[in-house]
């Protein structure tokens, strides 16, 4: 009777730890692609007459996550895209930002402690730290972001953050002979989807 | 103790512990998903970072703070295709940026005459009705806004063709589709104030020269509301510009 319960014992060790063995090279990073055509950057600038805001889709953008619950994000937008309602301010922005040297915009982030929950929807608050280039100078930022998972393969990421336009060299827009605030607030809304 | 629990003793030392699964995981990064042997440096190089957020998230800080990470993150990973353009500068026609910038400073002139213009405009509107009632409305006839009335329709005039041609002929480097939107709607409401205006200048002219007619009153009245119409459609033109 001992020794049976024993025998018992040691193959339910020895099969979990086989389980364990084969589900580890399944522990792959997981790669997600931004749905252009549902996700959006949002600039917002303050004037004291008014405030502005633009929205551009990003062209392209990646989310990885690593096993250790590492994400690496990288996400890129025209700045001609951006959509202000007034195509003269559009126009503006683009000489203010130089467009034609300078036409995209990029950041390249990193967050830990990133997890796939185990049930859906399942909300997550992410610090990513990470490079905003933008005017052909790259800046440190945090963007803090709402995560949510809304399955395994759908993520949908929210954040904001705000920029110095002059830490980015741009010369502040303005109107009537105002300018700008030197503060550009972005918000992001960034759909994900699973794949490559 | 029997031998059969001693080996099993020996097997539960010797068996990885709960850990063996992640570090399995993490020898499996690299070979899968690097595009580059640097890009599985996050996994290689913090393995300990996650782990205080995994142990006890809830005795350390609330569910929805940020997760805390080291304090230089890296960056030596790329996933999307390679393109310099956001960092390297473009190099851009001579003409284009010339075109640019002849545009701003017309524009910017276009702004400062705009904003002269509506200034001038209304005093030449309360101007004009001052005139107006000296004239018509029992005034006493004395003619003494008659001068600061002309002077002030010459210089509102001049002011506002001079806003309309830096507007009108500024260069458009950067192509734009036509759809409602507030320049639309200034430009509509600028063109209603040009309209406006050369009627101004033929309905004061003509008025001027019916003195001593009966029709010369009516004439004034119709100069006169064109005259608030035309400021309106100025005022409506550069307000839309702040939306």
């Amino acid at each position: 009777m001992k020794r049976s319960s024993l025998a018992v014992l040691a193959t339910l060790f020895l099969s979990t730890s086989a389980l364990a063995q084969e589900a580890a090279p399944a522990a792959a990073p997981r790669m997600y692609s931004v749905k252009s055509a549902d996700s959006s950057l949002t600039y917002r600038l303050k004037h004291k007459l008014h405030v502005v805001e633009g929205t551009a889709r990003p062209t392209e953008g990646k989310a990885r996550l690593m096993p250790d619950g590492t994400l690496q994000v990288a996400v890129r937008a025209n700045v001609a895209d951006f959509d202000s309602g007034n195509s003269n301010r559009d126009a503006h922005m683009k000489e203010a930002t130089e467009e034609p040297k300078f036409p995209t915009i990029e950041f390249k982030g990193t967050a830990s402690g990133v997890k796939v929950p185990t049930t859906f929807p399942a909300e997550q608050t992410v610090a990513l730290k990470g490079q905003l280039t933008f005017h052909g100078v790259k800046q440190p930022v945090e963007v803090p972001l709402k995560v949510v998972f809304t399955s395994a393969k759908d993520v949908t990421a929210t954040g904001n953050f705000q920029i110095s336009l002059e830490d980015f060299k741009v010369e502040r827009p303005s109107l009537l002979m105002v300018k700008v605030d030197d503060a550009l607030d972005l918000e992001t809304k960034f759909q994900l989807q699973e794949g490559k | 103790m029997s031998r059969t629990a001693v080996a099993l003793l020996v097997l539960l030392v010797a068996a990885p512990p709960s850990s063996a699964f992640a570090a399995g995981k993490k020898k499996a990064a690299p070979t899968q998903t690097s595009r580059k042997s640097t890009e599985s440096k996050p996994a290689e190089q913090q393995p300990a970072a996650p782990a205080p957020t995994e142990t006890k998230p809830a005795e350390t800080r609330p569910a929805d703070a940020p997760v805390q990470q080291s304090e230089e993150p890296d960056m030596d990973f790329d996933l999307l295709e390679p393109s310099p353009a956001a960092e390297s500068p473009r190099l851009v026609d001579p003409a284009l940026e010339k075109a640019i910038a002849t545009r701003r400073t017309m524009l910017t002139v276009h702004q400062g005459l705009g904003l002269a213009t509506l200034t001038t405009l209304a005093a030449t509107i309360v101007v004009g009705q001052l005139h107006f009632n000296d004239r018509y409305r029992g005034g006493g006839d004395t003619g003494r806004f008659d001068a600061w009335h002309t002077g002030l329709v010459i210089g509102s005039s001049s002011l506002f063709a001079g806003t309309g041609l830096l507007g009108l002929f500024a260069p458009t480097p950067f192509k734009k589709e036509l759809r409602l939107d507030t320049i639309t709607l200034h430009k509509v409401f600028v063109s209603l104030a040009t309209a406006g205006m050369l009627t101004q200048v033929v309905l004061g002219l003509v008025t001027g020269s019916q003195e001593g007619k009966l029709s010369q009153v009516d004439l004034a009245t119709a100069h006169q509301v064109v005259g608030y119409a035309t400021l309106g459609a100025v005022g409506a033109g550069a307000l839309m510009i702040v939306f």
